[in-house]
Parts: C-alpha cells; sequence; structure tokens
C-alpha cells in the first residue's frame, strides 16, 4: 500500500520524485486503469528534460535503464498518454449491431469519440481515468530506416521489468485497480505493436 | 485598434495548432520549410518490420509524387513523443527523398493514417502530421 502526499506524490524509497508541472492536465478523478509505454529514445534524462517545455506531454512515471522509478506527474492529476481509444468490443467479441454498424467505416476520431460515451471497462482506459508508465527503451531500425516507421522497440530489459512489476502491484493494490485493466499501449491505441511488447507485470 | 486586434486574432486562429482539449489531438506548428525543388519516390506499399501483419498487406498503400508534394508542403510539426504517443500509426508507409529550394535535402515518410517523418540533411528530424492531407490511399479525413 502506498503512502500519497497532498500533491499526489508516492512517498517510498523506491520511488524518486521528479515532477514535472507542465505535463500535467486536468483533475484525475478516479485511476481506473494503467497503461504500460516505452518511450522511443534511449535515456531517462532525455525524456525527463522533454517534458520541461510547454506544451509537452508525458505519463505519471519514468522507468530508466537502471530500474529507477521517476514519479514525474501527480497522481491527482491527468496526463496526455493514450491517444485515441481503439473499441474493445471488437478485441473482446461482444460489440452489438449497432456498435458494428458505426464502425464500419474506418474512422479513428468518431471510433474514440463513440468509446469515450462507455465506462471502463466497456472502454479501455483513457487519458482521463488512468496512469500512464513509461519504460525508456528506444525504437532501433536498420541503416537508413527512420525509426518513427520502421522502428521496433528494444527489449524491457530484467530491472525494467522488476520495478515495473512492484509497481503496478502497488498502484493496483493503493487504488483498488483491477489487473485486467492493465495495458501495453498497443492494446488500447493504434501504436507500433512493438511498444511495451516485453513489459512483464 | 480594434480592427488591429482582430486581424491578430484572426491571423493567430489561421496557424497550425490542433489541440481540441481532448488529449488525443497533438499540438501542432508551422515547419518552415523552403519550397519543394524535387521530389523521389523511393519505396511504396512498404509494411514497417514492426508489424504482425503479413508483409504484404501494405501493397496497396502508394502515393502519387504530387500527393507526397502537397503532404510536405502542407502538413504541420509535432514533438517527437506526440508523433510516438497521441498519433496513430499505421504499419503502411511510402517513403523516398525530397530536396529543397535552398540546397538542404531530406528523407521523408509518410504513413497511411497521415503521420510523416522527415529527417533533413542539416541533422534535425522532423515529426510531421497532415490532418487535412487529402490522398487516394489515405483513409477519408476525419469528422
Amino acid at each position: 500500500m502506498l503512502h500519497v502526499n497532498r500533491n499526489g506524490h508516492i512517498l517510498n524509497a523506491r520511488v524518486r520524485l521528479a515532477a514535472r508541472p507542465l505535463i500535467e492536465r486536468d483533475i484525475l478523478h478516479r485511476i481506473r486503469g494503467i497503461i504500460v509505454h516505452q518511450t522511443g529514445g534511449t535515456s531517462g534524462s532525455s525524456s525527463l528534460s522533454s517534458y520541461t517545455v510547454k506544451n509537452a506531454n508525458g505519463a505519471h512515471f519514468l522507468i530508466d535503464k537502471d530500474g529507477t522509478i521517476y514519479q514525474t506527474a501527480s497522481l491527482f492529476r491527468q496526463t496526455w498518454h493514450v491517444g485515441r481509444l481503439r473499441a474493445r468490443c471488437i478485441a473482446e467479441y461482444r460489440c452489438t449491431p449497432t456498435e458494428l454498424y458505426a464502425l464500419r467505416r474506418f474512422n479513428p476520431k468518431a471510433e474514440h469519440r463513440m468509446e469515450m460515451a462507455k465506462n471502463v471497462p466497456q472502454r479501455y482506459p483513457a487519458n482521463e481515468d488512468s496512469v500512464g508508465i513509461e519504460i525508456v527503451g528506444a525504437a532501433v531500425a536498420g541503416k537508413g530506416q527512420n525509426p518513427a516507421e520502421q522502428g521496433v522497440y528494444e527489449i524491457v530489459n530484467a530491472q525494467q521489468n522488476a520495478s515495473l512489476r512492484w509497481l503496478i502491484a502497488e498502484l493496483t493494490s493503493t487504488f483498488g485497480i483491477p489487473m485486467t485493466e492493465i495495458f501495453r499501449h498497443p492494446v488500447v491505441s493504434r501504436k507500433n505493436p512493438t511498444e511495451a511488447r516485453s513489459a512483464l507485470w | 485598434m480594434v480592427i488591429a486586434s482582430l486581424i491578430l486574432a484572426l491571423a493567430a486562429s489561421g496557424s497550425p495548432t490542433a489541440d481540441d482539449g481532448s488529449g488525443t489531438e497533438p499540438k501542432m506548428s508551422k515547419t518552415h520549410l523552403p519550397p519543394i525543388s524535387t521530389i523521389t519516390i523511393r519505396n511504396s506499399g512498404t509494411t514497417s518490420p514492426a508489424s504482425s501483419e503479413p508483409a504484404n498487406q501494405c501493397t496497396d498503400f502508394k502515393l502519387s509524387y504530387q500527393e507526397v508534394r502537397e503532404y510536405i508542403r502542407k502538413a504541420s510539426q509535432v514533438t517527437e513523443h506526440d508523433y510516438l504517443h497521441l498519433l496513430d500509426w499505421s504499419p503502411c508507409h511510402a517513403s523516398g527523398e525530397v530536396s529543397f529550394n535552398h540546397g538542404v535535402t531530406g528523407i521523408w515518410a509518410i504513413q497511411q493514417y497521415r503521420a510523416g517523418s522527415l529527417k533533413l540533411s542539416d541533422g534535425r528530424t522532423l515529426y510531421l502530421y497532415c490532418p487535412q492531407c487529402q490522398a487516394t490511399a489515405f483513409p477519408n479525413p476525419d469528422e
């Protein structure tokens, strides 16, 4: 069970505070899920410094290569880390005929809008009700290729996975989040499918 | 004075900003790229190695020279984080080279869902997004 102070920061020796208020958005009223990401960059310091500019976006936690857990945003505030939601009913084979009809045309914006009219677990957790965990890891591409299009995310190492496992166990028990509501980013949004593929919890 | 303020307000609203407050649209800014002199298409209908789908799933994704030119001309710049986290990723992309009037060259790549990137010879990498761009192989624009 975590001790969270009045600012939404965890008081625990395993979590280092690296507050980046510029990535904090509206109030996070209730945490219903956790989304696991990889940064796309090679170092924790580059991610931490990218969170210090105006309009920066990030997630609540950053797990560095050596397993160090940084808390970068308050657990009482939203961060914008998810993107548009995929329709959860498709992945779980439970769409109604009406939903299937609405989804017949590819339109990610309309699909997201339709999802946001539902609640978790009818939809995936979104920015407004999830905590984001970033794991430092680059998308690596071949010579002459651009990582943005052709990159494959590097493997999450053992120290990072140990920290991720601990953090998720603590967050789920503290906030009553079901383990069924923890997702890799490409599950909930259209993302490079190798992002966080090797993350374990 | 009022007219001047109105003009300024209209000019500001016409700049590429997006960010509709939902947290799913990236903040966009102008690329300030000079006019394009030449475009080369090296690869079309390419499937990303990250895709778990068959390698031929993207064979229909092809862009014309005009569509690439229009994309690079109209696209806005987004941050790397927003490119990776907020924009929809597609396994299908095309890529090639571009040169600009002032001598800088670059390698462009455009994904099917309108995200793209541009690696410039001056060392910069621009992450691009063009929600209003049209191409036969793009899905219909968002409503």
